[in-house]
């Protein structure tokens, strides 16, 4: 992606922000990486299947690029003890009144594969209500990233009433299915430890995990142990992925559903407005605008609310929502314009290919 | 001495001459040729049927006095008497107040007046279609009581329903044979694709027809009758409209029709005919700025040619039809940067191209052991196919996409045989037997295994009993044998009294629609979607039941004719999506769902002198059951009103006509999936907004051979209208549904040339 002419905006950044940061005299603290001014990036999201999250950087100008289904579970860093589950490989998970792993067999799973599944969840809408179905929502986290509801609840300090939980790992890439596992989750001193196995198996492993706070979650893969997927917290701001989310389908009820092409935001800092483009275009918005703007930190802010896709019968078509763009403001506090430029690949016109376009608003 | 001479005279007559019947018309006193004139001595024995000469004299020869005779005439009523003494008589037919339309032949044992025909049969003729200045069926049928329509922006079709049941239950024939489209056999056409180049009129018939016309006719069937002799040697046909969409035209923009029509009459016996039809839709901008335009450009060509072969009594003909339609979807501009920061926009745009062929072969006639006979056989064959391109708008750079789906060609073949046979036992019991052989193939990117194939073998037969007391009951049965579903049985009974001038019919109808080819073959599987098709089906049965009263009367001095129908349909078994028993992440389609829709409706036609009106009124009912245990407040019939009218002045003078067509499409409520205010989902009642459509058309002859039409269509500029909360999700579509582009006026020009 080097090149003379992003190598010149770079540098008329830097002399741009260095030229700021020396008429404001109250800020002594020196900033170690200057923002980037303007950018655009090429988010490798991997094409048709999706296969990758990818965080973004604004002010380094960095894009992550993590195998969505290279992990399955998250364990917070900060003061609580909480799990999430690989939201983006649609993974679903619930407790049983168990708390001996190896006491769990194949029996206590049984009818879960006809339920505890994304795709059977779907299915299920085509038909005689099925009872279970409100309970669907409690497999997932909340979309919405608040701790409180993630599927897995708060481990406990106590160790007897951590329960065990039987995981749909969701899917891979490619759609086929990445298994199920049963795991249980206990403090070990300021970390955690996990004991996890195969459904069937009469012995479990353990793996100790400790809390890196430069980072919002730590990161395993039930099969490898400790991974990286999430850069540091103050290193990414937006992210591409699949995402699954829930779905209203009646007055009380919500399924999860797997969102293509979503982007979500870093739960750590970073803040997301839209912008109508009939309130202002993109070009001419400035730092003044964006003051009035109601700020979220709702991790679905920008969600799928970006793009459009097209429905059979609809007279729209897929692609860019043309009639918005956000304006992201980091944990530096810079405020930035973004706008989706295309959601295609322009030759093969696959979806996968996005590409974004964002400018520092000079303060 | 007179008397006895005149005895005498009588008696010689008798033997000699036989008995001269005259049959004059009763308001002009002119003889009337061709009435059908049925006699049978009361002591019985025999009976006979003649039809009356220029003169409108039949002659009766070895008679045995008296007899009972009945008179048949499209355009008289018909009569009964007893006529008791051996003499010349003359009958003096009194002519039927609304002159109507001409022979109909759609389920008719021979073709016959829409007013004889056991069941309601409505027409509509050569006279209208160009009054309308229509080019295909939708146009047609605009304002059509109990047809309602649906418009596919993007693929440019239109979809309708006829009594609040689906178009895959309303079977689109050619001459009697099904008009294959790309979601059926007839049925689920698209109406834009159906041009009336060379179509003399159009023949509905609502209920199911099942006994004659097989599977997905369960709501009725739409026959287009085309041209197949002319009146001249040679008849040349030159036409050009120019229309404009909304206020949209110019060379890039509007609609632009031409087309020619060639009759000739080869030799005594031989006739052909050859036209061709050119109709490029540019589309409509309408609100859309850049590329992409609201309505797609659409551009057809029909070709169509016949040839017949007339011998003494009987006539076979071969008949040619061909499509090319192209749609261009234009995708609007994305922006692309390249790495060297150059933009370099992209647009995805998509090509619908289809072809259609038909080839039919029909003939009739007489044979030795039946009064009457047909018989076809026909090969048609669809193809569209779906292509999707990138375009780069710097470098024109055109590129097919990749992605699953992007890429289609669906296609249907179908071969059709049949026959049938009309036997009449005497003048009052008429059967009719015939069978027919479809055998279908059918293929697409999302069917299983690319092609799948259905045959279907099915007889039918059905009696005309006319009983004496002006009553005829049409009693039928179809025995169908499927290579998907197996062998079913297809009842159904007619019933037609004439009272005086009135008449009284009553119909009680199995019908029946196969599952398509994509409810038992579809494949479908992306990340949230697991879909297949269910080669376990059953087809959906319907029962129908209608009544229609008319009658014929005067009111102050102008020709009127009022009628009331009831109708009431019940699908059972309709087929509808559900979860895959055997894998439950899988959906597919099983019969599961119920449907009933109910209606009332009133007609009434009036004549004065140069001044004709025609008003209609219906109340339709739909209920929909979506799940068994549904909450009470939506199990219920959901009723919409339609209105529709039709005015003609005739300025003879000037040979001049106005025409308006109005129609009122009442509401259509229906089930909504809307949010609430804590956005959360729930099923509510929605509606589709009501509207007016009115059309208004001056048409004039010059010179006896220059046709000039000038119209303006949906004169209210109706466009989009609105249906009460429809809410996003993952699947949204608008809240507003498609009706037209709007205001239009189009100019035809019709120069026709004859050649004795």
């Amino acid at each position: 992606m080097k090149n003379s002419k992003y190598t010149l905006k770079l540098i008329l950044a830097l002399v741009a922000v260095g030229f700021l940061n020396a008429c404001d005299s109250e800020d002594d603290q020196p900033k170690v990486d200057p923002a980037v001014s303007s950018a655009i990036i090429d988010a490798e999201v991997g094409g048709a299947n999706q296969p990758n999250q990818v965080f973004i950087d604004f002010s380094s100008k960095t894009q992550t690029v993590v195998n969505r289904a290279s992990w399955d579970l998250g364990f917070y860093s900060g003061s609580e003890f909480r799990v999430i589950l690989n939201n983006p490989a649609s993974m679903l998970a619930q407790s049983i009144d168990k708390n001996d792993l190896a006491q769990v067999t194949a029996e206590d799973t049984v009818g879960m594969g006809a339920k505890m599944d994304i795709d059977a969840i779907f299915g299920s809408l085509f038909g005689a209500p099925a009872e279970w179905l409100p309970q669907a929502q409690t497999w997932m986290d909340q979309p919405d990233g608040s701790l409180e509801g993630t599927a897995i609840a708060e481990v406990s300090a106590t160790a007897d009433q951590n329960k065990v939980y039987i995981i749909n790992r969701g899917k891979n890439a490619d759609g086929t299915a990445r298994g199920w596992m049963k795991a249980r989750f206990l403090r070990d001193g300021s970390g955690y430890k996990m004991q996890y196995a195969e459904i069937n198996s009469a012995t479990f492993s353990e793996l100790q995990i400790t809390k890196n706070s430069d980072y919002n979650f730590n990161y395993v893969n039930l099969n490898q142990g400790l991974v990286n997927v999430e850069p540091e917290k103050k290193k990414w701001d937006i992210c591409f992925t699949i995402f699954t989310n829930l779905l209203p389908i009646d007055a009380t009820t919500k399924i999860p559903y797997a969102y293509k092409d979503f982007v979500i935001q870093n739960r750590a800092f970073i803040e997301v407005a839209e912008v109508a483009v009939a309130d202002f275009t993109y070009a001419d918005f400035t730092y003044a605008n964006s003051t009035d703007l109601n700020y979220s930190s709702d991790l679905t802010t920008i969600g799928s609310n970006w793009r459009i896709v097209a429905q059979p019968g609809s007279d729209k078509e897929t692609g860019v929502n043309p009639d918005i763009f956000y304006v992201v403001k980091d944990s530096d506090n810079n405020y930035y314009k973004l706008k989706f430029t295309r959601m295609l690949d322009p030759v093969s016109g696959e979806r996968g290919y996005p590409q974004i376009q964002y400018d520092l608003l000079a303060q | 001495m007179r008397t006895a001479f005149s005895l005498i005279l009588t008696l010689f007559s008798q033997v000699v001459f036989g008995q001269k019947i005259t049959l004059l018309d009763d308001t002009s006193g002119a003889p009337i040729e061709g009435v059908a004139f049925m006699f049978q001595p009361i002591d019985g024995g025999y009976n006979g049927n003649v039809i009356s000469d220029e003169n409108g004299a039949i002659n009766l020869k070895a008679i045995d006095f008296p007899i009972v005779i009945r008179t048949q005439h499209v355009a008289y009523q018909s009569i009964t008497d007893t006529l008791g003494v051996a003499k010349d008589y003359v009958i003096r037919l009194e002519p039927k107040k609304v002159q109507l339309d001409d022979f109909i032949v759609t389920g008719q044992f021979n073709p016959q007046s829409a007013e004889q025909s056991v069941f309601t049969v409505k027409v509509i003729d050569q006279e209208d279609i160009k009054a309308r200045g229509a080019i295909n069926l939708a146009e047609a049928l605009s304002n059509s009581l109990n047809i309602r329509y649906s418009q596919d922006l993007a693929l440019g079709s239109t979809g309708i329903s006829m009594q609040g049941i689906s178009g895959q239950n309303v079977k689109i024939l050619l001459d009697g044979i099904p008009l294959v489209n790309r979601n059926g056999n007839g049925n689920a056409a698209d109406l834009s694709q159906v041009n009336l180049n060379n179509i003399e009129r159009i023949e509905i018939v609502e209920g199911p027809m099942a006994v004659n016309y097989g599977a997905n006719a369960l709501a009725g069937v739409i026959n287009l009758i085309s041209y197949k002799d002319a009146e001249h040697t040679t008849e040349i046909s030159v036409g050009i409209q120019e229309e404009t969409v909304g206020s949209e035209f110019g060379a890039d923009k509007g609609k632009h029709i031409q087309n020619i029509n060639i009759n000739q009459q080869i030799a005594s016996q031989w006739f052909a005919q050859i036209g061709v039809l050119h109709s490029d839709f540019k589309g409509y901008q309408g609100s859309l700025t850049g590329r992409p335009k609201e309505w797609n450009p659409k551009e057809q060509f029909q070709t169509n040619a016949l040839i017949k072969f007339s011998p003494k009594n009987s006539s076979v003909y071969y008949r040619f039809d061909y499509l090319d339609e192209t749609i261009d979807d234009l995708g609007r501009s994305n922006d692309n940067y390249l790495p060297t920061g150059e933009n370099q926009p992209f647009a995805i745009d998509e090509e619908y191209l289809t072809q259609r062929t038909i080839h039919q072969i029909q003939a009739e006639g007489k044979l030795p052991f039946l009064n009457r006979y047909n018989a076809f056989a026909s090969y048609s064959d669809f193809e569209r196919v779906k292509s999707r391109f990138s375009k780069n708008l710097v470098t024109g750079e055109k590129q097919l996409t990749t992605a699953s789906g992007d890429q289609d060609i669906s296609t249907y073949k179908v071969w059709e045989f049949g026959g049938t046979g009309y036997l009449a036992f005497s003048d009052l019991v008429d059967l009719q037997t015939g069978y027919n052989l479809s055998f279908e193939k059918v293929g697409g990117g999302r069917i299983q295994e690319g092609e799948q194939q259905i045959n279907d073998v099915a007889i039918f037969s059905s009696l005309e009993w006319e009983m004496l007391n002006h009553t005829t009951v049409r009693p039928g049965v179809r025995l169908v044998m499927n290579s998907v579903f197996g062998t079913q049985l297809i009842p159904s009974i007619q019933i037609k009294k004439s009272f005086d001038n009135a008449s009284l019919r009553l119909a009680y109808g199995r019908g029946y629609r196969s599952p398509s080819v994509r409810e038992l073959y579809f494949e479908f599987v992306d990340s949230n979607h697991r879909i297949f098709g269910n080669p376990d089906l059953t087809p959906e049965f319907s029962h129908h039941i209608s009544a229609n009263f008319s009658k014929p009367f005067e009111l102050m001095s102008a020709k009127s004719e009022a009628g009331v129908n009831i109708f009431y349909n019940t699908i059972e078994d309709q087929i509808g999506m559900a979860q895959s028993a055997s894998d439950a992440t899988s959906t597919t389609y099983i019969n599961v769902d119920k449907y009933k829709t109910i209606g009332l409706g009133l007609n009434q036609k009036m004549e004065w002198s140069r001044f004709s009106a025609s008003l209609g009124l219906s109340y339709i009912g739909r209920y929909n059951r979506l799940d068994e245990d549904q909450e009470e407040e939506l199990n219920t019939f959901f009723y919409t009103p339609e209105v529709n009218a039709n005015l003609q002045y005739d300025w003879e003078k000037i040979d001049t006509k106005i025409n308006v067509f109005y129609k009122y499409t009442g509401g259509l409520r229906n089930y909504l999936f809307s949010e609430d205010s804590e956005g959360e989902q729930q099923v509510t009642i929605g509606e589709v907004e009501d509207y007016h459509w009115l059309d208004l058309t001056l048409s004039k002859t010059f010179f006896n051979h220059l046709y000039l039409v000038f119209g303006a269509k949906n004169l209210l500029d109706i466009q989009r209208i609105n249906n009460s909360g429809v809410s996003g999700g993952t699947h949204s579509g608008g809240a507003s549904v498609p009706v037209s582009y709007g205001r239009s006026y189009f100019i035809k020009l019709n120069y026709n040339l004859k050649l004795k």
